[in-house]
């Protein structure tokens, strides 16, 4: 459980609909989306989503044109996301317990004040993996 | 420190908690009363920030004065099904020792001192959140245990 705020630097994207922070030691490399499944070039198959509607049904929208890639240890993934805004370096505050534990899946890390506004602090790496192991599609 | 909501109080014992004070608000086409010693302010709707993977009981969070709060849907909460905001629709702020939290409600009516000759205790089932009923102008009105609320929203259904 997350009891203090944290600072680090993470990257400001942009999904179809919502504003996130993702942090810059979960993604291994920035770039262009590449098609929706491929392994092409790649040595280790290839698993590409659009970020904005696995979080959200409702933030759906024209393919993702940038993406974060994730190397994991047998696949890479790479969530594709509307735009890279930013890198900033962010302090990190936790979620409330009674929001945490009822969360669906470990996806959120916490949340961060920007202009005000209350933006989520994405787990990449734990998205990724639940992606790479099927947990959702 | 724990961040479990205080025990539900049994029937007996919640008649007699503090139900004096309260703030009374509507959530759908229902009338309630919210323990006026808990309620920190009220504050005009704005659209919450989602949180993936939160239920729809929880709605988003939103910044009040820096803090970052839950969103609990009273109207879900109680069964009833969400509708979109209108003018009416605030958030209040409530502290329940140790949780802090703003709930979603349709209208913030008035503020007013409950005579707790003129209530009943409540009657079992989905009413378990309630603490006990009675009348306001004429309507039911339902006295909110918010223990037993946020004992339902941390368990979930």
């Amino acid at each position: 459980m997350h009891t203090a705020a944290a600072t680090t630097l993470a990257f400001e994207v942009q999904t179809a609909r919502r504003r996130y922070y993702v942090p810059r030691a979960h993604v291994d490399h920035l770039g262009a989306a590449p098609p929706p499944e491929s392994s092409g070039a790649h040595t280790r198959p290839l698993l590409a989503r659009d970020l904005g509607p696995l979080l959200d049904p409702m933030d759906d929208g024209a393919p993702g044109r940038q993406a974060l890639t994730v190397l994991l240890r047998r696949r890479t993934v790479v969530l594709r996301v509307q735009r890279i805004e930013n890198l900033e370096r962010i302090t990190v505050q936790p979620l409330a317990p009674l929001l945490l534990r009822r969360l669906r899946a470990p996806w959120v890390l916490g949340v961060v004040l920007s202009n005000d506004q209350p933006v989520i602090v994405l787990d990449a790496r734990r998205i990724a993996t639940d992606l790479a192991l099927g947990v959702i599609s | 420190m724990s961040d479990t909501a205080s025990p539900v109080l049994a029937p007996e014992e919640r008649l007699h908690s503090d139900v004096s004070a309260s703030l009374i608000v509507r959530a759908g086409a229902e009338l309630y009363a919210l323990p006026g010693a808990c309620i920190r302010e009220v504050t005009r709707w704005r659209a919450p920030t989602p949180v993936p993977g939160a239920p729809a009981v929880i709605p988003g969070i939103i910044n009040q004065r820096g803090s970052i709060l839950p969103v609990v849907d009273l109207r879900i909460a109680l069964g009833f099904p969400a509708s979109a905001p209108e003018r009416s629709t605030r958030f209040v702020v409530v502290h329940y020792a140790p949780v802090d939290l703003a709930l979603l409600v349709d209208a913030v009516l008035d503020f007013v001192t409950l005579d707790s000759e003129m209530l009943e205790p409540a009657p079992t089932g989905r009413t378990c959140l309630l603490t006990a009923v009675g009348r306001y102008q004429q309507r039911p009105l339902g006295v909110m245990d918010l223990g037993a609320l946020l004992a339902a929203v941390q368990e979930g259904p």
